[in-house]
């Protein structure tokens, strides 16, 4: 059981995060009257990536040759942390400390904006900048928002906090849905996503994550956006195990199937939810961002004084 | 340099470890055992809140994270087999990129800076000579100065250190170099423990 919990904490991001992307540019697609591409279409765009022939520049360092494995190895390793199946008996439960997947996080984003920075474009070193000031102001509300429920259960650890969310009063809701406000507006600007930035945008005025990506090719583009699409997913998964805390009892073979069936569900309606959300709303200028993430920033530090006091 | 990098990494990794030799030496300064303190007990590897309200074991993380990376690494290297990379100019949009259209650090600080500006309050001015003055069309050289006013000395430190300026100032009168007025000083320093002498045991 255990080991069967960890292999599916492993492979469950990496296997899902291209078909979460797929489902969002379908329902993107659908609702600007469009066809759009198959939901595999993902899949399909990153093994021809890992097939291509690789361009590095010139002025290159070896942080352009490490960094698309170091993002991507963080977003594995966070993806065995977080309660995808809250088992308390995982060997890795221990380790799952939201501190420590926002750390993660932090370390994959600072690698990115190295990469942005190491062959000397001059859009790269723009979308790292722009990404280090989104993140700078992204980090306290996703803090803040986790932090608010932390003191509720009496605990950081994420599995604990999803197992024990669930037990809590109905008068603790109000604070669950403040943090839950404050986490869906981190999770738009961490991943790029509408109003903060446009995930399939190629116009350097408006590029953030593309931008510093923008010298990869090859099996380490292929790296980066399978990483993004991970990112996008550990949210996902953040929001619905932790912020709708049904179904995610795990005690046996049988409990465990529906637990995945449940969370795939969520997912679904998260996803959903993104791509809706993204359709209807326009991107916003750089300038009128920390508006946004100042509201996340604040809605944080409601429930986390609702919390403590 | 990679040496000091390698410290810092070391500490990170095996800061709970580190902290316990911290407190030793801590505890042999002050002959107080800080080790009792109950807020947070640290192991070998990890250390832990109190009533295991968090937790953190950061050499098995960092283990996780090297393994999942050579895992990746190896995995592409199986499945892709050697790469060939080919090497060419960075992509420059069609202009001949030269290392001044690089990002200098105060670009790259500058979206922050602005959004803070309340509070990081800094100061731009640009100056520009024209080659005729009265027309001008054609700029001769362009400067631009920017300064940030650090908020700490400002706001903090220097009004601190102006109102001990301020004390000293005062208490400077008292020493201006007449000896008669130090007598005197001593005089009345010693009728006032006098009289305090006297006073304070009938009270």
């Amino acid at each position: 059981m255990n080991f069967a919990v960890i292999i599916i904490q492993v492979l469950f991001v990496p296997l899902v995060a291209p078909l979460i992307i797929g489902v969002t540019r379908r329902i993107k697609a659908a609702m600007q009257n469009r066809r759009g591409a198959d939901i595999f279409q993902p899949y399909r765009d990153l093994i021809k990536l890992f097939r291509k022939a690789e361009v590095l520049s010139e002025d290159a360092t070896t942080i352009s040759l490490v960094s698309p494995y170091v993002v991507f190895a963080s977003m594995i390793t966070i993806g065995a942390l977080i309660p995808i199946v809250p088992f308390a008996g995982n060997i890795l439960s221990s380790y799952a400390d939201f501190i420590v997947v926002i750390s993660l996080m932090i370390l994959a984003t600072f690698f990115l904006a190295l990469n942005g920075l190491d062959a000397g474009n001059a859009f790269g070193g723009l979308g790292s900048s722009r990404e280090m000031t989104l993140a700078a102001l992204t980090e306290a509300g996703l803090f803040f928002s986790f932090m608010s429920i932390a003191l509720l259960v009496q605990s950081t650890n994420l599995i604990t906090l999803s197992i024990h969310i669930g037990t809590l009063p109905s008068s603790d809701w109000l604070i669950l849905s403040l943090a839950f406000l404050a986490f869906f507006i981190a999770l738009l600007a961490e991943n790029a996503r509408y109003p903060f930035d446009n995930p399939s945008t190629h116009l350097e005025l408006t590029m953030v994550h593309e931008a510093m990506i923008i010298e990869a090719s090859g099996p380490r583009l292929a790296l980066f956006e399978w990483a993004a699409a991970s990112k996008l997913l550990i949210f996902i998964v953040l929001g619905a195990n932790i912020f709708i805390p049904w179904g995610i009892i795990i005690s046996g073979w049988q409990s465990l199937s529906l637990a995945i069936l449940v969370l795939l569900c969520k997912v679904f309606v998260l996803t959903v939810a993104v791509a809706m959300l993204e359709s209807m709303t326009a991107k916003l200028r750089f300038f009128r961002l920390p508006d946004l993430l100042s509201t996340s920033f604040m809605l944080g530090l409601i429930a986390l004084a609702l919390a403590i006091f | 340099m990679g040496s000091l990098a390698f410290a810092a990494l070391f500490l990170g990794v095996y800061g709970a470890a580190a902290t316990r030799l911290f407190v030793r030496i801590a505890e042999s300064v002050n002959q107080s055992s800080i080790a009792q303190i109950p807020i947070m007990s640290f192991g070998n590897m990890g250390f832990t809140v109190r009533n295991g309200f968090a937790g953190l074991n950061m050499p098995a993380l960092f283990l996780l994270l090297s393994f999942f990376l050579l895992a990746t690494w190896l995995i592409m290297r199986a499945v892709l087999g050697k790469q060939r990379i080919s090497k060419k100019i960075t992509w420059d949009c069609g202009f001949p990129l030269t290392p001044r259209m690089e990002i200098t650090s105060t670009a790259f600080a500058y979206s922050l800076m602005t959004i803070f500006r309340p509070i990081l309050t800094y100061a731009d001015s640009t100056k520009t000579v024209y080659q005729d003055p009265n027309l001008r069309h054609f700029v001769s050289s362009q400067s631009v100065h920017l300064h940030l006013v650090d908020m700490y000395m400002k706001y903090f430190y220097f009004p601190i250190a102006r109102v001990f300026c301020s004390i000293a100032r005062q208490m400077s009168r008292i020493q201006n170099g007449y000896i008669n007025l130090y007598i005197l000083y001593v005089l009345v320093t010693l009728v006032a423990l006098l009289a305090w002498a006297l006073i304070l045991p009938q009270s």
